[in-house]
């Protein structure tokens, strides 16, 4: 190839590159902006079932979007201040979100605590990237059911052999999982009256 | 200031052994089976997965934390570290087959396959979500790459020695390299409390 | 064994004039992707201890495959050579991701139990593979039930593979329990390496009873 057709093949392919990429880019970009609220609200509806599971009041059967919006109206008021989120009850109990870093990504959990802050109420979580079958059955329900009504710190155990009130069964093979579900428990057990206290009053 | 330099080291010796890319989270299968016959392939590889980790973890966050967010661009992360990756492999390729013909020979011609090696992508969204500095992330992309290079220097060893043995027919090639991996990936599940 | 994936994928495909029957054939069984050309191990690994969401996995392998080989085939004659291979992975990133946005606006379930796996499917050799192999030098209508078949193909041997994994290590089979109290899990089995293994086992058993096959062909 002479050098002159080398030169021309070079930016035939730069400029195929940019547009390209420049179409790619622009597609996901609108996708992205035209969905953007529908994904918020979707984000919003799995929030509150976890705020709702984690104070207990999420019923036993499937409900839909609806109702958990209505549960979630009915009982819970919340309560924001700069990025800290604080979910009062009712009923003088609390719900705090909190974030944990686990093997695959951040996990997106809520506690819920007693109006003493002492004990909890449950635990729920919103989102997580952990490794399905593995890390991801911190989900399920039995798990979660572990923590109500035990009073913290919480330690994990092997799963499967039972312990006193202040450990937890872990998930065989989902260590690092099951050790960052230990930490943001008790991290927020620590850091919960600060956290009422500034949100109530600020 | 103490504390900083250990945690560089920290992250970078847990990047090789107990976070390997390769036997903790199973990224980079696919060229770990295909091309660690021998030794001296793997070492290649080996090389030129590391040169392109180390680059491109930089790179991308320097595209992640000055381009992307002061735009509001996060959602785009996974197209734009694509084409970053994409982009320093193909001009790296270009560099150095103008550079050494022996360097080519020897590393060039591994680099297309990284460009789908999916530890690359892998490494680059961890450094994301693990909220990394810059130097924190040198440190995580070498040692990574290191990590992946270790474990198909391993492989290509045990398969060379290998050789020899009789392993009975359908099991050779792809069957015997998947129960070796396996076997070293429980090994190195032996080491994931060594390094908090 | 592993075609694009151990040497450098230097030349565009030759036309191929099989008819679609025969690249139906070819792409489940006799070029199967796993089991003969031995590509996409990596999500064969994180996918396979649950069946529900290999099932999912699978499905989903089905649209990127097929479209984008599609995609690629209409655009073989404007591709430069020298970056076919990114514009190839732009072109499956951008497709992953726009159903992965599909996804959370309107079935936002699935797409949580899929969120993990979005890298994964876009950095699936056999995506990438079947772009290099088949799209870039055939017709995309033909491309497109190439890319089709092989991950149907490659689904199938998933399929296989997580029914043992699920079955034997979580004693369940998509979340409904099977196995009784008297059953110990095989946690390995959930494990990566239980994979590795599982599928170990396949290929020596695949390869036993077709070894001698190819020559009478």
């Amino acid at each position: 190839m002479s050098g002159k057709s080398k030169m021309k093949q070079g930016i035939y392919t730069v400029i195929f590159m940019v547009v390209i990429t420049a179409i790619c880019v622009a597609g996901v970009s609108w996708l992205h902006h035209k969905s953007l609220k529908k994904i918020t609200m979707n984000n919003d509806m799995f929030a509150r079932e976890a705020v709702l599971e984690a104070a207990g009041l999420l019923p036993k059967n499937r409900v839909n979007a609806e109702d958990i919006s209505d549960i979630f109206q009915k009982n819970v008021i919340e309560k924001k201040l700069d990025d800290k989120v604080l979910y009062i009850l009712k009923n003088g109990n609390y719900v705090i979100p909190v974030i944990g870093i686990g093997l695959w990504g951040k996990i997106y959990g809520v506690v819920g605590l007693e109006n003493n802050l002492k004990i909890l109420t449950g635990v729920s979580f919103i989102k997580n990237e952990e490794t399905p079958g593995l890390g991801a059955r911190i989900t399920e329900k039995w798990f979660c059911r572990q923590f109500n009504g035990k009073e913290g710190p919480m330690t994990f155990i092997a799963e499967g052999t039972k312990g006193n009130d202040r450990e937890f069964d872990g998930i065989t093979g989902a260590t690092i999982t099951t050790r960052a579900v230990q930490e943001m428990v008790n991290r927020t057990l620590i850091d919960a009256p600060g956290i009422v206290r500034e949100v109530n009053d600020g | 200031m103490d504390n900083i330099v250990l945690s560089w080291f920290t992250i970078f010796f847990s990047a090789i052994f107990t976070q390997n890319v390769l036997l903790t989270y199973y990224l980079g299968m696919c060229p770990f089976l295909g091309a660690s016959r021998e030794v001296k392939t793997a070492a290649g590889l080996g090389t030129a997965v590391t040169l392109v980790m180390a680059c491109t973890t930089a790179l991308n966050w320097l595209v992640y934390y000055y381009i992307l967010i002061p735009l509001n661009l996060e959602y785009l992360r996974f197209i734009i570290f694509i084409i970053v990756i994409a982009a320093f492999v193909q001009i790296a390729e270009i560099v150095i087959e103008r550079i050494s013909e022996k360097l080519y020979l020897a590393l060039g011609i591994f680099l297309p396959l990284i460009t789908v090696n999916c530890a690359i992508l892998g490494v680059c969204l961890f450094m994301v979500i693990r909220e990394y500095t810059f130097v924190t992330t040198c440190f995580y992309g070498v040692g990574s790459g290191l990590g992946w290079m270790l474990a198909i220097l391993a492989m290509a060893g045990i398969r060379q020695k290998m050789v020899k043995s009789k392993v009975p027919g359908p099991l050779a090639g792809a069957g015997i390299s998947l129960i070796i991996a396996g076997i070293m990936a429980i090994s190195f599940m032996g080491l994931a409390g060594v390094i908090k | 064994m592993g075609s694009c994936c151990s040497k450098k994928c230097d030349n565009k495909p030759s036309m191929n004039t099989n008819s679609p029957r025969e690249i139906i054939f070819n792409g489940i069984f006799k070029n199967n992707p796993i089991l003969i050309q031995v590509l996409g191990i990596c999500s064969t690994l994180a996918v396979t201890n649950v069946l529900k969401n290999t099932v999912v996995m699978g499905v989903a392998l089905i649209f990127v495959c097929s479209f984008s080989s599609f995609i690629v085939s209409l655009l073989r004659k404007l591709i430069p050579s020298r970056v076919r291979m990114m514009a190839e992975i732009l072109i499956i990133a951008t497709g992953v991701i726009l159903v992965d946005i599909m996804l959370k606006a309107h079935i936002p379930e699935v797409s949580r139990e899929l969120g993990p796996f979005v890298g994964l499917i876009i950095t699936n050799c056999i995506v990438m593979g079947r772009c290099e192999a088949y799209a870039l030098g055939n017709s995309p209508f033909k491309s497109m039930i190439d890319g089709a078949a092989n991950a149907v193909g490659y689904a199938l041997v998933l399929v296989v593979i997580a029914v043992i994994r699920e079955l034997l290590g979580s004693g369940s089979l998509w979340g409904v329990q099977i196995m009784g109290d008297w059953w110990t899990n095989w946690s390995i089995m959930v494990m990566a390496p239980g994979g590795f293994f599982v599928l170990a086992v396949m290929l020596w058993i695949v390869k036993g009873i077709f070894k001698e096959e190819p020559e009478n062909g």
